[in-house]
């Protein structure tokens, strides 16, 4: 077993509000692997995502990231190993210009002016961007601001990379080339998203949640090939 | 408008490439302020100085390569609180100064033009700078200054907010717009509705922004590029004479005597 790897155990969290949103929630995903979380509108899947990048905290249970648990003290450490890509990329765009933004991670980080260069070259190349550096990030097309906000997750080199309906809002085409950059990836991913075709093509692996909870957790095809358990969680 | 609310909560343009945009923008944000001081010590009825100060801030655009578009878009986001401020102006004070064709001016009048004259100017002043060089380099170079660090963070925080707020209001309106049915008022019971929905929403925005910074290890403070610029000879001549300009206006006496 790799040292990268999520483990959940019996993880349940409320909002302040004392919405419930999830409960008994355990699963363990290695290093490498890429994980398609389904489930209908709000199951939970941007509450686990921001669960398990540390931008919320479990109210039950526990999350353990490379063999750190989450929790108020490792979140620094955490926020470094687990990248999260927004749904909606306006929220995450605000600097400048592209460049900015891509080393507005790394720069956070505190690392030297050289390497911060060359890990945004990187993440340009990655996501094809290079083109698009000098340019302000919110006059890009939907499909640009997504491989940006993308690549701006990337040059924080984490181990894991987190995405929130990363085909919402965009085109056939734009969603085509988002699927090819995160073919690339060869980090431990997990996609969150209802776009079942694209579920099928990325990931070998499905977690399903229904109204806060984890009711599948299997092959792929096998679970989106269910009727049965489709039509009980909403996705059909 | 929605582009132009992006632009501002992404801390203003980064033209580094214009004359403005070149010198140490410690020296810009230091000709900013004595503009700014300078400007607002005039007494309202120097219609003349406010005129001749109006020159410096195109001279400063023309500098910044910062279009008289994007000026006047910021000053019309501003001029609805500028006239509620001085409107009361002309009503209160309607002591005769004069007459123009005709057509009696009051000191209110004057002193509402004034008023909304030096606002503008403001406006425009801080539009050209936030342009030319950036708000976040701008507050950067503050903070360089002296200004703590927990004032310009604060600051930087203020005005995203600020233009979160007004670009949630835009999306609002246009929604309520395309549903309207070409009815352009609102009843008063709806209005509170609606602010309490607005407010909503932008903490929401905000919110989920302030997430989005926190998941890529921000830690309260800007990152900026580590090689910072060095003051040149270039830089302090551009300082002394961009601040004497607007500060000998402002004191010189045959200047005054042109005012009404
Ligand atoms: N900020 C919040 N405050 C209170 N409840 C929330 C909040 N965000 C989400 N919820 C609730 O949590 C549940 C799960 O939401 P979410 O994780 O967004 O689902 P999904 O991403 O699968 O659509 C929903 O019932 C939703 O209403
Ligand atoms: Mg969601």
């Amino acid at each position: 077993m790799s040292h990268h790897y999520l483990e959940l155990r019996n993880v349940g969290y409320n909002y302040p509000s004392g919405a419930r949103a999830l409960s008994g929630i355990s699963f363990r995903i290695h290093h490498g692997q890429r994980v398609a979380l389904v489930g209908a509108n709000g199951a939970g899947k941007s509450s686990l995502l921001q669960l398990l990048c540390g931008l919320l905290l479990p109210t039950e249970g526990e999350i353990i990231v490379g063999g750190v648990k989450v929790g108020k003290r490792t979140l620094r450490r955490i926020r470094q190993t687990v990248g999260i890509v927004f749904q909606n990329p306006d929220d995450q765009l605000i600097m400048p210009t592209v460049e900015d933004e891509i080393a507005f991670g790394p720069r956070n980080m505190d690392l030297p002016e050289e390497e911060v260069a060359r890990l945004t070259d990187w993440a340009l190349e990655q996501t094809s961007t290079t083109h698009l550096r000098h340019r302000a990030p919110y006059t890009l097309s939907g499909g640009e601001k997504k491989s940006v906000a993308i690549a701006s997750v990337l040059a924080m080199e984490p181990s894991v990379v987190l995405m929130d309906e990363p085909s919402a809002s965009l085109d056939p085409r734009a969603r085509r080339l988002m699927m090819e950059q995160v073919e690339r990836f060869c980090h431990t991913t997990i996609i969150a998203s209802h776009d079942l075709p694209l579920v099928e093509r990325l990931c070998p692996r499905t977690l399903i949640l229904h109204r806060g909870r984890l009711v599948a957790d299997g092959a792929t095809k096998q679970l989106l090939g269910d009727q049965k358990l489709m039509e009980e969680c909403e996705l059909l | 408008m929605r582009e132009e609310i992006s632009h501002i909560i992404a801390g203003g343009a980064d033209q580094r490439q214009t004359l403005l945009g070149s010198y140490d923008p410690r020296a810009t944000a230091i000709v900013l302020l004595c503009y700014l001081i300078a400007m607002l010590s005039l007494p309202v009825t120097y219609l003349g100085d406010l005129v001749v100060m109006g020159c410096w801030v195109m001279i400063g655009a023309a500098m910044g390569e910062v279009g008289f578009g994007t000026i006047f878009r910021r000053v019309a986001m501003i001029l609805p609180l500028l006239l509620l401020i001085g409107a009361f102006n002309p009503i209160i004070d309607r002591t005769p100064i004069g007459s123009i064709a005709g057509i009696t001016l009051t000191r209110g009048w004057l002193t509402f033009g004034a008023l909304l004259l030096r606002g503008l100017l403001a406006v425009a002043a801080v539009t050209v700078v936030t342009e030319a060089i950036g708000f976040t380099a701008l507050c950067n170079a503050l903070r360089r200054l002296g200004l703590p660090r927990i004032l310009t963070e604060l600051l930087l925080f203020v005005y995203r907010y600020l233009f979160v707020i007004v670009g949630e209001a835009e999306d609002m309106q246009r929604a309520r717009l395309a549903r309207s049915g070409g009815r352009r008022g609102l009843p008063l019971r709806v209005w509170a509705g609606v602010t309490g929905t607005l407010l909503v929403r932008s903490v929401d925005r905000a919110e989920r922004i302030y997430g989005a910074m926190l998941a890529r290890g921000y830690r309260g403070r800007m990152p900026e590029r580590r090689a910072q610029q060095r003051w040149q000879w270039r830089d302090t001549l551009y300082l002394f004479t961009a601040t004497l300009l607007p500060v000998a206006t402002a004191i010189i006496k045959p200047i005054h005597q042109l005012s009404v």
